[in-house]
């Protein structure tokens, strides 16, 4: 006999063996089968998708998980770190300008007359 | 996508071997009717969208997960069981006899003599006692493949293993069962079902 044969063999006598199960495992097993359906959601299609739902496409229940807020924060997030970095470029770009300005004396004399200015080149140094 | 006649037809027609199995496995007919129901409510809460040609491979996937569940929790429980063992009563029942629980009743009405049908029953109690002390995975193996009736990929797709594991674990099965039948004085080949009287 090879295993093939023996399988088959044992488990025709296993098969036998299920019309042996107690009456009372039978109601149980039953009960299990119809919680079991009781717990069966219809799957829906909606846009060609399947989903397992007892609803149409629920968009508020996703506004609810946190898992979908996570990804919105991260992007959130690096937007307003980008804004802060750009934001103050102009006033960067500005004493740049005049720094370049000053070493390449490009500025008018008048500006080294400025009071204003006067101070501006102490403090800054 | 399977309708929901699909479901409850599938279910039907596994709930009595997979109780087997979880029994087979769990030696504790209680804990196999709960584990039976939770795979069942797992495939039904779950998997309702998809085809119902996967239900079998599914279904023996999430059974065989619930199994091993079952007996990671008794792992833990034992550890706090034998902790607190000297402040407590004894508590479940060591001395469980599987034969007990599986010997057959006479409630079938195929047409066999009653001698045919006690030896019948006789031979099915040693079967599932042997089934039963084969390693988890050599059980698995051999109730797919020949119970179940899945071909090797499915069962390998089911086990979460190679082909090359499953057809191992299935030659091992065998010739521990074979074995184990020939050390109870019983070959397979004198064994006959009710349908070859």
């Amino acid at each position: 006999m090879d295993e093939k044969d023996f399988g088959k063999k044992v488990a025709r006598t296993l098969d036998w063996g299920l019309s042996c199960i107690e009456d009372d495992k039978l109601v149980r097993l039953h009960a299990a089968r119809q919680k079991a359906m009781a717990a069966y959601r219809e799957p829906v299609k909606v846009l060609g998708l399947v989903t397992v739902s007892g609803h149409s496409l629920d968009v508020s229940s996703w506004l609810r998980k946190p898992l979908f807020w996570l990804p919105v924060l991260a992007i959130a997030l690096a937007v307003f770190t980008y804004s802060l970095n750009t934001g103050g470029d102009d006033d960067t770009d500005d004493v740049g300008e005049l720094d370049a300005k000053l070493l390449t004396g490009e500025l008018p004399i008048d500006a080294f007359l400025d009071k204003d200015f006067a101070s501006w080149v102490k403090e800054s140094s | 996508m399977a309708t929901r006649q699909e479901m409850s037809d599938f279910l039907a027609s596994v709930e009595k071997r997979a109780f087997k199995q979880a029994v087979y496995a769990v030696r504790q007919d209680e804990s196999a009717l709960d584990i039976v129901q939770d795979a069942m409510m797992k495939l039904a809460e779950k998997y309702a969208d998809r085809p119902n040609t996967e239900f079998p491979m599914l279904f023996q996937r999430i059974l065989q997960n619930a199994i091993r569940d079952w007996f990671r929790r008794q792992k833990v429980r034992s550890t706090w069981t034998t902790l607190f063992s000297s402040f407590g009563s004894k508590d479940d029942d060591d001395d469980f006899d599987i034969l007990e629980t599986l010997r057959a009743e006479d409630t079938s009405n195929v047409p066999v003599s009653p001698a045919a049908q006690l030896e019948q029953s006789q031979v099915l109690a040693i079967i599932e006692q042997c089934i039963a002390k084969l390693p988890g995975r050599q059980r698995e193996a051999f109730m797919l493949r020949y119970w179940e009736e899945f071909d090797v990929a499915e069962t390998a797709a089911a086990m979460g293993c190679s082909e090359g594991s499953v057809k191992t674990h299935c030659s091992r099965a065998v010739h521990a069962l074979a074995i184990m039948l020939k050390n109870q004085g019983l070959t397979l080949e004198s064994v006959l079902s009710p349908t070859e009287n």
